[in-house]
């Protein structure tokens, strides 16, 4: 499986990360960091980037280690055959129920605030036939459609909070003081999942040009994240104050809905960021089940026949998934529980296999050095 | 062969597919409504009676062609009654041939008889309703808020459309407060502050801004005229508010008229037991009916005394309207405490109740910039 071209250049892992990360998230975002912290909600996504970027870091040093695999491959040679394969098994689950439950988001966000009379089956069944669309191709379409989105998703996502800021009262944010550290920490637990997506870079980084800079992809990546989401709790706070952040579903659509009187040249935002919105949740889903899809062909060590096959049939039991929820607040609890689940699989594993593999690492060196006094 | 039919079924598959949303209205197919007005019934008490104004397109298309021969038929008006505003809107649908479409709704009309009962229960459907803009104004309306709907101005075919300028109008003056729905959700949800609304005054063909209904929580308990809500916008937004006309001191029946340009202000809190206002008001004498006599560098001199003597007058009224009478902080006085002394004062201090008894001061500085066209 080793004779993968490899041709994924540092630009193009970046906004594989950037895309895989900007989601569903982003419309919720200042509504959930501000539950605890109140004012001070901006901390949220610093603390959220805090914890994942040391699993981002296991990752980068894992990618370094076995260039060219996938974790398909090094997760059992690490953890051994039995948990190896537990853990293979259990990141592509979690994957294949994110990519659900975020396309059922999706399909809310469009039934509630566009489109009414659809059906919510269609809009999941239109964008889950696209996702399948990609599925059926090789893995550098996926690079190239990313770089292609990319600066669709970074122009807008920076631009739309910055002119919501026109309506801004800056005193919302203060004052500038903690309740209490444990708060902090538990919003940081959970925003940490507006990054969730980086772990997807465990398939990714197998593609590396040798000699992409994969530590430099994953700064950047996440430094962006961590920018658009922090202005966007900003403005969200600023312009609604925290109380009234509690009150909405969608916290930045209404954001958009309020930015139009500031004298743009665009009135009536909404449509647009919505555009650009679907893009990115299509992004995401996308590299989700193509990351899913294709660790499952390199499990089974099949060719691309197999991978189309899969995600043609794959599409049904996600779809029948997506509707499992059956209201919103369900929904949202759903959501709670992947969080659960998902800080198992995105941080504790990941960081696990770059500690044993360091582990084993010294071990491996310290035996050499005595083989050679051995030898000698 | 093969080729041809690819692209065969491709055209057929756009067609079916690409044929547009299969749920579309067009434009002339929606009863677009303009303005809602909430009156109680006069029969029941429990009833809310619901006006609503629905422009009809051929006659506005046709009104310019004709040069507004019959203005007054350009918009139809309806009412309704119900128990709560989305029974009234269906008790509407069902003497409506087309759908009714709210997106479009720009004004809300709330009887002062209902805004004094409070509006909470009302506000609940437009806070839920997606077609509903935050940007849309809230207004109270003196006596029933129907007549808003019914004057016939004869300027514009559509009397919402003159509502809506003269309230736009106003605004870019920094005359009328700019206060729209989502800022009164905000101010209801935010702890620290109340809101208020626009209040006008509709007679049979003419329509009249009057100052704003001051709120408290979702109930209206007050109002300020036009002269004290000038100050208020000083004060609160740094807007300059209207023209002040001040009878002259030893004379028969001089008035001088002051025009603020612009204003600034700065509030200091001392020792988080008293607040002191500083306004900075900067304009031009527009208007002096009898000749003073004196010189000139005296005249500016003397003027600015007087018209900050009259200035902090009318801001002391104000704020025992404000505080001792309504209870209401519109002022953001809260805001301000809460975000720069919190430890100190917020935390042992309900607002609510104590913005009664808090001593707050108003300082103006006038700076006579100008004297119009004239020398003295």
């Amino acid at each position: 499986m080793e004779n993968q071209q490899r041709n994924f250049g540092t630009w193009q892992l970046t906004s594989i990360m950037i895309s895989s990360m900007i989601g569903v998230g982003i419309l919720i975002i200042p509504r959930t960091a501000t539950k605890l912290l109140h004012q001070m909600g901006w901390l949220g996504p610093i603390a959220g980037v805090l914890i994942a970027s040391v699993a981002v870091a296991a990752i980068v040093y894992l990618g370094n280690q076995f260039p060219g695999s996938t974790f398909v491959e090094f997760m059992p040679r690490i953890f051994g055959g039995a948990i190896g394969t537990l853990c293979v098994f259990l990141f592509i689950l979690y994957q294949f129920l994110n990519a659900g439950i975020t396309a059922r988001l999706f399909g809310e966000v469009v039934v509630t605030s566009v489109l009414p009379q659809t059906p919510l089956e269609v809009i999941i069944i239109t964008l889950l036939l696209l996702v399948m669309f990609l599925c059926c191709h090789e893995i550098e379409v996926v690079a190239r459609i990313n770089e292609l989105l990319i600066p669709f998703l970074l122009f807008p996502s920076l631009l739309i909070p910055l002119v919501s800021f026109m309506n801004a009262d800056w005193y919302n944010l203060l004052p500038f003081q903690v309740e209490s550290w444990k708060q902090v920490m538990k919003t940081g637990l959970n925003t940490y999942t507006l990054y969730t997506g980086y772990e997807l870079l465990m398939v990714y980084f197998a593609f590396a040009i040798p000699g992409a800079r994969l530590g430099m992809a994953s700064v950047t990546g996440m430094s962006f994240a961590l920018v658009v989401y922090l202005i966007t709790v900003v403005a969200g706070i600023t312009v609604f104050g925290y109380e009234e952040l509690q009150r909405l579903v969608w916290p930045t659509l209404e954001l958009v809905k309020v930015t139009q009187r500031t004298g743009w040249f665009l009135e009536r935002f909404e449509s647009a960021f919505l555009a650009i919105w679907v893009a990115s949740v299509f992004t995401t889903i996308g590299n989700m089940l193509y990351a899913t899809i294709f660790s499952l062909r390199r499990w089974f060590r099949k060719g691309i026949r197999f991978q189309r096959i899969t995600a043609i049939v794959i599409m049904v039991p996600l779809f029948f998934l997506t509707l499992v929820p059956q209201n919103i607040v369900e929904l949202f609890s759903y959501t709670q529980h992947l969080t659960a689940v998902g800080f198992l699989i995105t941080i504790i594993i990941p960081i696990l296999l770059a500690i044993t593999q360091f582990m084993r690492n010294q071990f491996n060196k310290g035996r050499e050095v005595n083989n050679e006094k051995g030898g000698t | 062969m093969g080729k041809s039919f690819r692209y065969f079924a491709l055209l057929i598959i756009c067609t079916i597919l690409l044929t547009g949303c299969w749920d579309r209205r067009e434009l002339e197919e929606r009863a677009s409504v303009l303005a809602i007005a909430i009156d109680q019934d006069e029969k029941n008490e429990n009833l809310y009676k619901m006006t609503v104004q629905i422009p009809i397109p051929i006659k506005i298309a046709g009104s310019s062609g004709k040069g507004g021969g019959n203005n007054a038929d350009a918009v139809k008006i309806m009412s309704v009654t119900g128990r709560t505003v989305t029974d009234a809107s269906n008790n509407l649908q069902m003497r409506l041939n087309q759908r009714l479409f709210l997106g479009h709704t720009r004004i809300l009309a709330v009887s002062e008889e209902v805004a004094r009962k409070g509006i909470q229960d009302i506000m609940d459907s437009f806070r839920r309703e997606p077609q509903i803009r935050r940007l849309l104004w809230p207004i109270v309306v003196r006596g029933k808020a129907s007549t808003l709907l019914e004057i016939k101005p004869r300027i514009e075919p559509i009397p919402v459309v003159f509502l809506m300028g003269l309230i736009e109008n106003g605004m870019k003056l920094g005359r009328i407060p700019d206060q729209t729905l989502g800022d009164y959700f905000n101010q209801t949800s935010n702890l620290t502050m109340e809101p208020f609304l626009n209040y006008v005054e509709a007679s049979k063909n003419e329509v009249s801004w009057k100052g704003v209904a001051v709120f408290r929580g979702h109930k209206m308990v007050g109002k300020l005229d036009d002269m004290q809500t000038w100050i208020l916008l000083q004060l609160r937004n740094e807007k300059p508010g209207g023209d002040i006309v001040i009878t002259l001191p030893k004379t028969k029946n001089g008035y001088v008229s002051f025009r603020p340009h612009f204003a600034k202000k700065k509030v200091i809190i001392h020792n988080s037991s008293s607040a002191t206002f500083h306004c900075e008001l900067q304009g031009d004498i527009v208007e002096l009916t009898e000749d003073l006599k004196i010189p000139a560098e005296q005249f500016v001199l003397q003027m600015q005394a007087l018209i900050k003597k009259e200035m902090e007058n009318r801001a002391k009224k104000l704020l025992q309207q404000v505080q001792k009478q309504y209870n209401s902080d519109i002022l953001k006085l809260g805001l301000t405490l809460r975000a720069k002394h919190y430890q100190d004062y917020w935390k042992t201090h309900n607002w609510k109740e104590d913005f009664r008894d808090f001593p707050v001061r108003v300082t103006y500085t006038i700076k006579l910039r100008r004297l119009g066209m004239e020398m003295q």
